[in-house]
């Protein structure tokens, strides 16, 4: 009886032993978690901070505004789109090497063609 | 030697007290276990790990609300809120005067009254930025003490400032998709994603504001629908406010009149009287009625803008604007054909939008004959902007109605056959003719190569006192494109807008004037946005397609009545 008494303390303190430090193990564990979940947070403020700035700076007001002033760029009209028929090319002035635009954009366009075919 | 040998115990206590001390291991090994296992599974359980996940927004517990491509629209962001205990501070005179230089806003009067409090607590900034408490720490003023927490912002001011709404100083949703959505918004950390596109939406506001300050208009309403999906791109109500400053803005800005403004819609409707007339067989689209002279139904008398010298077929009607022939029309569907109609087109109920603002609308529930001939021109039942774009839009979608929708989600899209795809293709042809036919009455919608096909309103607005204003329009103009398939959907109405003799020398302000070639600007400004190429190369043989014979050649006609 003894013995089993024994064995039974031995196995007592040994999961005493076992359960303590694993209770130290997970409580480090949570204060590190902690401290990253803390971490996290506070880059997630930082993150949104920076995407509500971004959002700021993008309103679509202000790329408009910076489109226009620094690019020059301002909305175009379709009828402001043409074909390249309705340009009058004037053979005499535009030509090159003997060959006409007109003649040299027949060309690219049959070669593209044939590629495509 | 000690040894068992030397306890002589009888054989029956030896038996109990090997069974008790076997009970005894049992149960402190149960305890030692239970403790152990309960240990181990501490970090796995379920409300740990919303203990965590609570942690981590700890602070930005409600959610964003972002637009259709992920743009923000609404965001809480860290702030600081500044108190003072009163009994603490030294001097509060002067600490009021220090404090007032750091914060300018906050009125000196009210900073001393604050400090010379006789409570325990006194606020004085419920949200402050991290560089002013620098300061105020800096100051070296007392009894100062600060606490962190949240701000609701809007980063776009005021784009779409009716759908977001507000949430008051302890973060609860007090109007629109804030309020609506205020459970979803506190509890999930997933955004809410709306169908708005902040860009179309700019540019929506944008032109009907710049309309506005032209006709000196009173107030205005606009909508960008896809009508294949139900999906709101863009709702605009004008006047508008910054969301930052809700508190600031008067009821008049803070009425959402694009869901919450009932209107008598005049002229647009009859888009859907026509629908139904072919629709329901009641009346061929060759038939002619007597559109020359005033019509009188007992007290009440139907005039039309001007009248046609020839009686008008129902395409000739439409294109015309006649409303006299629209109320012959709508003598000959008939009052419960045509009520049927509208309870299809949800128009004789409230839509349904996960918004606070959204109204009823106003009608006869008899529906008598009277409000059948002059709902037939849009007046006897006011319904909101959106009613009357969802309507539309079933009109131009081969029929099939779609409830409008502003939140992104992928729940199946419920589609109710209300026209025949026949009848839809007529009536398409036919928005097409007002916008290019001679007599059409929405040409300056015709944004060149985007097909806009629409109608034309011009309503006369009721008073207060009842009876009508004068000189007073509401002027509109609904239209889709490109009407050969339709994609979108633009509605722009325009409330009590100024003759402008001097600009424009003519005094008109009707909705072929005023709102229509608002609606050009916005086709023209938003296709390329959403991918709507501009038909050049085979524009005349689609124009062909959209033709109707009818309305340009007399020929044709084979019946006539009335």
């Amino acid at each position: 009886m003894w013995k089993l008494s024994i064995l039974c303390s031995f196995i007592a303190i040994i999961t005493g032993i076992i359960l303590n430090v694993i209770s130290n193990s997970i409580q480090n564990k949570q204060a590190h978690l902690v401290k990253l979940e803390k971490q996290i947070n506070e880059k997630k403020e930082k993150l949104r901070i920076l995407e509500t700035e971004w959002e700021y700076h993008t309103h679509p007001k202000k790329l408009m505004e910076i489109a226009e002033n620094e690019l020059g760029m301002s909305s175009r009209e379709v009828d402001q789109i043409g074909q390249i028929k309705m340009f009058k090319i004037r053979g005499s002035a535009w030509t090159m090497g003997g060959l006409s635009t007109e003649s040299l954009l027949k060309t690219h366009f049959e070669k593209s063609n044939g590629k495509m075919n | 030697m000690w040894s068992n040998e030397n306890f002589i115990l009888a054989p029956l206590e030896v038996k109990r007290a090997r069974k008790r001390l076997f009970f005894s291991f049992l149960f402190i090994f149960s305890i030692f276990f239970s403790i152990f296992f309960q240990v181990l599974s501490f970090p796995l359980q379920e409300k740990n790990k919303l203990l965590l996940a609570n942690q981590i927004t700890n602070g930005l517990n409600r959610a964003n609300i972002v637009d259709r491509n992920g743009s923000l629209m609404a965001t809480s962001i860290p702030a600081w809120s500044i108190s003072a205990h009163p009994h603490e501070v030294l001097e509060p005179r002067q600490s009021a005067i220090t404090l007032h230089k750091l914060m300018p806003e906050k009125s000196l009067e009210f900073l001393t009254k604050q400090l010379e409090s006789n409570s325990k607590y006194v606020e004085i900034d419920r949200v402050s930025s991290p560089r002013r408490i620098d300061l105020i720490l800096n100051s070296g003023v007392t009894g100062i003490h600060f606490s962190k927490t949240q701000t609701r912002l809007y980063p776009k001011g005021n784009l779409a400032s009716h759908i977001l709404g507000n949430v008051n100083r302890d973060g609860i949703g007090l109007a629109g998709i804030e309020h609506e959505m205020d459970d979803k918004l506190k509890s999930n950390l997933n955004s809410v994603q709306l169908t708005i596109d902040t860009n179309i939406q700019y540019i929506l506001e944008t032109e009907i504001k710049k309309q506005i300050k032209f006709f000196e208009a009173k107030s205005a309403a606009g909508i960008v629908l896809n009508v294949t999906n139900g999906e709101i791109l863009a709702i605009s109500s004008y006047p508008t406010f910054d969301v930052n400053f809700f508190g600031e803005a008067s009821s008049n800005q803070k009425f959402n009149r694009a869901t919450f403004g009932n209107y008598d819609m005049g002229s647009t409707f009859k888009l859907i009287n026509t629908a139904i007339a072919i629709d329901s067989g009641k009346v061929k689209l060759e038939e002619k009625f007597n559109t020359t002279k005033p019509l009188k139904f007992g007290r009440h008398r139907i005039d039309d803008f001007r009248y046609l010298d020839k009686p008008a077929n129902v395409a000739e009607i439409l294109v015309n604007s006649s409303n006299i022939g629209s109320a012959l029309i709508a003598e000959r569907i008939g009052p419960e054909t045509q009520k049927h109609y509208f309870d299809l087109l949800e128009l004789t109920k409230k839509p349904d939008l996960p918004l606070l603002e959204v109204s009823k609308p106003i009608f006869n529930s008899k529906w008598p004959r009277l409000t059948s001939i002059t709902a037939s021109y849009g007046y006897g039942i006011a319904v909101s902007p959106i009613q009357l774009a969802s309507a539309i839009s079933c009109i131009f979608n081969d029929g099939k109605f779609i409830t409008p929708k502003l939140i992104k989600n992928k729940n199946e899209i419920i589609k109710k056959r209300v026209f025949s795809k026949k009848t839809s293709l007529t009536m398409r042809k036919l928005a097409r003719a007002v916008v290019t036919h001679p007599d059409g009455s929405g040409k300056k919608a015709n944004a060149y190569g985007y097909l806009v096909g629409g109608k034309t309103g011009t309503a006369e607005i009721i008073s207060n006192s009842g009876g009508f204003k004068k000189n007073a329009n509401l002027s509109s103009f609904i239209g889709a494109f490109p009407i050969n398939a339709p994609k979108f959907l633009v509605l722009v109405l325009i409330e009590e807008p100024k003759p402008q003799f001097q600009k424009l020398k003519h005094n008109y302000t009707t909705g072929g004037q005023v709102a229509a070639p608002v609606v050009r600007k916005i086709i023209q400004k938003i296709a390329p946005i959403l991918n709507v190429h501009p038909i050049v190369k085979n524009l005349p043989k689609i124009e062909q397609t959209l033709k109707l014979d009818i309305l340009y050649d007399n020929s044709k006609v084979k019946n006539a009545s009335l």
